[in-house]
């Protein structure tokens, strides 16, 4: 199925005419929003060995020279970030695809960057709506279900695209052995942090990433039936870095997440419905002052509406900034990737989408996405 | 919930009164003669006070019963010489019994359409369905088959005259049982599908006519009876009876539009209500008593009095006085039953009436007695003679 | 009763209470909304504009101010639109909508048989936030022939108030979902050549029932048979046929029913609409697409195509509505607390971005849904004698940053967004 799509795809073929153009240096348009400060009107983002070297007005750059795409109209934002998304795991959908591993409800050791497929067209399609990097994670069927990685969208080989693995432990809090599938695995791990050895099982070697904060413990959790208690214990116990999916029902009990400042990624649903009223999970958990990112949790290509998701997130009452910032550089700062993604400043990844109009509006199109340093798609 | 409280507190409160009730009711039977399964033919009773089920209440008073009717009633009590087979109930107080609904057995084919059967035949009139009617105050039950069939048969009030003897009706022939309401028999069935297999008897009986009870239903001479506890269900319910100009009866029902009903041929019979759903229960009678709906109240768990004392401030605050809300529970279900001889306490009224210890408007009261046709076929102190 | 249901009752009551308090506020005077943008839903737009209503009615739609004896309200710089009309709704009627495939042939099971008060399936308030006002309800595609829906008014309580019209529509579906009734390997269908002949059957036999019915004597003639007759209706004209296809090949299939019975049904769903966009066209049967949902996976380049598809058609003449009707069905597609696709506003932005012009796109949730649903002679436009029904939004149509101010029903306010807040932001 995978093959014939590929096959037939005329979208390969424009990415590999997209690669052999000319090395675009300097990226100028009516509003430049750098997620760092205030956005500059008028502004130009330069371009240096696959890194932003500079930001600022327009008249500070030479925009006659070659190599130069300048949208008067348009506004530039940072490359977005899906940071749930488990695009081209297809495989067969009675095993829920490639993104679990049905037979094993206990699976550190389990790496997504082996199931993920660079060849698959949902690469291109979550491009194609502005996204230049993808968290892409094992489903919530096991406890512990394995672990995401960050890949960058550009093209196979697969070498090419990871930008960190791993990058997280994917669990799940709905399961009544939580806890303790949880607390024998860190227990195991702590102990195996005293006597170090050269064939420690890659489980205990997560775990003992776990344990150094090298990699968060990413929890699809707090629907309702989906208690966080179990992982909160076992984050405060082992003092974890944890990150909670969905959290549905997180409006009820964000005291304890408060408490704990534990970053938040909603999505694909914002809205809920909950006592009467629909409520904004996003902006309600912002307001309550934790990071909050937004993500699309794609089984293929639906990433490339998650700019839409964020508007919708602004037509239920997030700002324009806050919107943005959900997609960009919150979802950075949540995998501790601020240093390279998520905003542009100079040393940054050039990531960067030109769109031809305002940011959220209806007649705004994604026209150009560059990433490192390259441009990888033109409307 | 406020209401349990309320009455767990008067409970709490009043259980040394109602041990002394008890010993003081004790004492009064023991002075009578116990009651002939075949009744005199002319019974004397005496009580403190009479409701009658129409008006206010009055003092000391004797009811004359022959032949199971009331033939007269008289202020004071009654001479020890008067031939007739003698109750005196010093201080306590008579009123009519009330009604509710008794569930019929499935029919047995699992279509759950039947509706030329009779309910009577498969009415499951047990001791222990009678002991909880009487302990509550009804002593007359309207049959339903809801909500195991969606055609379920025709209907009539019947009272159990006791609990070893035979069913009686009172009124043969009230409706052919209906539930508009998805998992019926099968119970695989919607809404809608019920809804059609009702609305496809109609049909079919509109254009063929026949005899039987889906022929009477169309012609008017038996009653769309529809179980409606949801407001959703009453709705669909007035909407198929516009739809066919059948003769709507909504048993059941708790809740009502607010906006007036766009159909005038339906009759309504509230509840059984619970205790905590008083406040609503009295809303509803109200707004269907400004429609002139003719409506009535069952009786459920909850015994007469309890309801009627906890119902005082929400009937009040719709200008209801206390004749206006037992007659809720007695003489106005009669009148949307069709069950003229029922209800009330007045000449040639059917002697079915209550006994209350104290007085009727308090949630400590308790029915001592119950009597059907003048026969005494309920004593608390001794449910299972 | 329970006490969640007392305190629904208490809410009740007290959005009665309010509903009777903004009743009382309207006069039966003629009130002019003045300073507003008027886009009238048949693609007219008119700047400065004010519209006057007089009871439950338009009295005048015209550029510039008040006149003297009309009550003003001053909107100045809000836009007022059409109230919008769902051609065929996700909304639910709670237990009505359910799995139960049997029995395949089943042309007058009635959606408004099934259906819940509004507040049960809490539409009310969130449909009108979304500027809703009228929704078709069906009974889904479960059926090869598959019985009616009923067209609601959401300012409605129970089927006694919020039904507006007839059920003129009979169900028929060509797609995957009328297919296993009772089970695999048990019934017919089990293929969609079970599916088109179950149909034939069924439309010939009340073919042939209307014409002895209509002529034949004695013995000869059919007894009465309320399906064949609601069929005999919808060969006849009296009702109409409404489709339910997803593939091209299903497509062509209903064009073909359709040429054989000569009949003019309304095609849903559609999916693949964008490849025979030219049969479509020329067929000219109205069209009720889809809302785009996220998980379809199509190249780049299809996806644009699907995308321009509903503006290409409405440019060759086909009346085209949107529904928020998807596959989606429970726990996401019963009610309208999953906005994404249920909001025919915030939908309609991607059929903008993807080229239709923006009143184009407004004409087809207004004008052209009231039409196919055979109220257009009363909702979905503003003209003079139609119903005051529009919506009052605080900018453009078809953009994130717009919202519902105000609803408005047959000149009644029924909903207002700064005194029922819907959203908690």
């Amino acid at each position: 199925m995978t093959a014939a799509i590929l096959s037939t795809s005329p979208l390969l073929q424009a990415t590999c005419e997209a690669q052999a153009a000319t090395d675009v240096t300097l990226l100028c348009a009516a509003r430049v929003w750098t997620m760092a400060g205030d956005p500059i009107s008028n502004g130009c983002v330069q371009i240096a060995d696959g890194r932003v070297a500079r930001v600022g007005q327009r008249s500070d750059f030479d925009t006659s020279l070659p190599g130069v795409v300048d949208r008067p109209n348009g506004e530039i934002i940072p490359g977005i970030i899906d940071v749930h998304s488990h695009f081209t795991l297809r495989g067969d959908p009675r095993g829920a695809g490639e993104a679990n591993e049905r037979s094993r409800s206990f699976a550190p050791d389990l790496d997504i960057l082996d199931a993920f497929d660079p060849y698959d067209p949902s690469v291109a399609h979550a491009r194609s709506g502005g996204v230049t990097t993808a968290l892409v994670t094992p489903g919530s069927i096991g406890v512990v279900s394995g672990r995401s990685a960050l890949v960058k969208t550009t093209a196979p080989p697969l070498s090419q695209m990871v930008m960190r693995t791993p990058a997280g432990v994917k669990g799940t809090s709905w399961r009544p052995e939580t806890y303790d599938v949880f607390d024998h695995w860190l227990g195991e791990a702590r102990a195996a942090q005293a006597r170090p050895s050269s064939d420690t099982a890659i489980a205990i070697k997560v775990g003992e990433q776990l344990l150094r904060r090298e990699i968060p413990l990413v929890i699809h959790g707090g629907y309702p039936g989906g208690e966080i208690e179990p992982v909160l214990a076992i984050a405060d116990k082992y003092a974890l870095r944890l990150i909670i999916y969905h959290c549905e029902s997180c409006d009820e009990n964000y005291e304890e997440l408060v408490a704990r400042k534990i970053p938040i990624v909603v999505g694909p649903r914002i809205m809920y419905w909950n006592r009467g009223r629909e409520t904004n999970l996003a902006s309600f958990l912002m307001s309550k002052g934790l990071l909050v990112a937004l993500a699309s949790d794609a089984s293929s290509g639906e990433s490339r509406y998650l700019m839409d998701d964020a508007g919708l997130a602004l037509h239920y009452g997030l700002t324009e900034k806050q919107a943005l910032e959900a997609i960009t550089i919150n979802a950075a700062r949540i995998f501790h990737a601020d240093d390279r993604i998520g905003s542009l400043t100079p040393g940054k990844d050039a990531d960067v989408v030109v769109l031809s109009g305002p940011v959220f509006r209806a007649r705004t199109h994604v026209d150009l996405v560059m990433i490192g340093g390259r441009v990888w798609y033109e409307r | 919930m406020r209401y349990r409280c309320v009455l767990q507190r008067v409970l709490v409160r009043n259980c040394l009164l109602v041990a002394a009730l008890v010993l003081c009711g004790s004492t009064i039977a023991a002075q009578q003669v116990t009651a002939a399964s075949h009744p005199p033919a002319r019974v004397i009773v005496s009580a403190g006070g009479l409701w009658n089920g129409i008006d206010a209440p009055t003092g000391p008073v004797t009811l004359i019963i022959e032949d199971g009717r009331i033939a007269a009633v008289r202020r004071g009590r009654a001479s020890a010489s008067e031939p007739g087979h003698h109750f005196d109930f010093g201080d306590w107080t008579i009123a009519p019994a009330g009604f509710a609904i008794s569930a019929a057995a499935t029919p047995h084919d699992g279509t759950g359409l039947a509706a030329d059967s009779r309910l009577i035949e498969r009415a499951d009139a047990s001791a222990h369905q009678f002991l909880e009617g009487a302990r509550a105050g009804a002593t007359s039950f309207l049959l339903d088959a809801y909500p195991q069939a969606t055609l379920g048969g025709t209907s009539s009030v019947y009272r159990p005259l006791d609990y070893w003897s035979e069913n009686r009706e009172v009124v043969p022939d009230v409706g052919v049982t209906v539930a508009l309401r998805g998992r019926t028999i099968p119970p695989t069935r919607t809404a809608m599908e019920a809804s059609w297999e009702v609305r496809k008897a109609m049909l079919l009986a509109r254009d063929r006519k026949p005899a039987g009870e889906m022929g009477k239903l169309m012609a008017g001479s038996l009653a769309f009876q529809v179980s409606a506890p949801t407001l959703a269900e009453f709705a669909r319910a007035v909407a198929v009876a516009r739809e066919f100009g059948v003769h709507l009866l909504a048993t059941g029902v708790h809740q009502v539009p607010v906006a007036p009903l766009p159909y005038d041929s339906v009759r309504v019979l509230l509840g059984a209500p619970s205790l905590d759903e008083l406040p609503e229960l009295w809303d509803t009678y109200a707004a269907l008593q400004r429609q002139r709906i003719s409506t009535g109240i069952l009786i459920g768990d909850a015994p007469l009095p309890t309801l009627l004392a906890l119902s005082r401030p929400y009937a009040a605050a719709h200008g209801l006085t206390e004749a206006a809300m037992l007659a809720a529970f007695t003489s106005a279900p009669a009148d949307v039953l069709g069950a003229k001889a029922l209800g009330q306490l007045t000449s040639h009224h059917s002697a079915d009436f209550l006994v209350i210890s104290g007085k009727l408007f308090d949630a400590r009261a308790r029915i001592e007695r119950v009597f059907i046709e003048g026969r005494e076929v309920f004593d608390r102190q001794r449910p299972r003679r | 009763m329970s006490t969640s249901m007392v305190r629904r009752t208490a809410i009740l009551v007290a959005c009665m209470l309010f509903a009777t308090q903004l009743r009382g506020q309207q006069s039966r005077n003629t009130v002019a909304f003045t300073g507003i943008e008027l886009h009238d839903g048949l693609g007219r737009v008119l700047p400065e504009a004010t519209l006057v209503i007089r009871g439950e009615k338009i009295a005048a739609v015209r550029a510039g101010g008040a006149q003297p004896g009309e009550k003003v309200v001053d909107l100045h710089g809000r836009v007022v639109i059409p109230g919008l009309i769902d051609a065929n709704s996700s909304l639910s009627g709670g237990q009505g909508f359910n799995y139960n495939r049997e029995d395949p042939v089943l042309p007058n099971l009635r959606v408004q048989d099934g259906i819940e008060t509004l507040q049960n399936f809490h539409a009310g308030p969130v449909a009108s936030a979304t500027g809703l006002v009228v929704a078709y309800l069906s009974p889904g595609a479960w059926r090869p022939i598959g019985g009616q829906g009923v067209t609601i008014r959401l300012d409605g309580e129970t089927l006694l108030d919020m039904q507006m019209i007839g059920t003129q529509f009979v169900h028929f579906s060509i797609n995957e979902g009328a297919l296993f009734p009772y089970g695999l390997g048990k019934a017919m269908p089990q293929t969609h050549m079970g599916i088109v002949a179950t149909i034939r059957d069924e439309l010939l036999k009340a073919r042939r029932y209307a014409r002895l019915r209509a002529t034949a004597r004695g013995s000869a003639r059919p007894a009465y048979d309320p399906d064949l007759e609601t069929l005999a209706e919808v060969l006849s004209g009296k009702r109409i046929a409404r489709i339910d296809v997803d593939t091209a090949a299903e497509i062509e299939r209903a064009l073909s029913l359709a040429a054989e019975f000569g009949i003019r049904p309304i095609l849903e769903h559609c999916v693949e609409a964008y490849k025979v966009r030219d049969l479509l066209a020329k067929a000219g049967f109205p069209v009720i697409l889809m809302p785009y949902t996220q998980g379809d996976v199509y190249d780049v380049a299809v996806e644009r195509k699907v995308l321009e598809t509903p503006g290409w058609l409405a440019a060759h003449g086909v009346p085209v509505a949107f529904q928020t009707f998807g596959h989606g069905m429970p726990p996401y597609g019963n009610t309208y607390e999953y906005n994404e696709p249920q909001n025919l506003l915030l939908n309609g932005i991607l059929q903008v971005r993807a080229g239709m012009r923006p009143e184009a796109v407004l004409s087809s949730i207004t004008s052209v849904s009231a039409k196919i649903l055979g109220i257009g002679d009363r909702m979905g436009s503003l003209g003079v004698g139609r119903s005051a029904t529009f919506v009052v939004l605080d900018g453009q149509p078809f953009e994130y940053a717009t919202h519902v101010e105000q609803v408005w029903i047959d000149g009644r306010r029924v909903f207002d967004a700064a005194h029922d807040p819907i959203v908690r932001r």
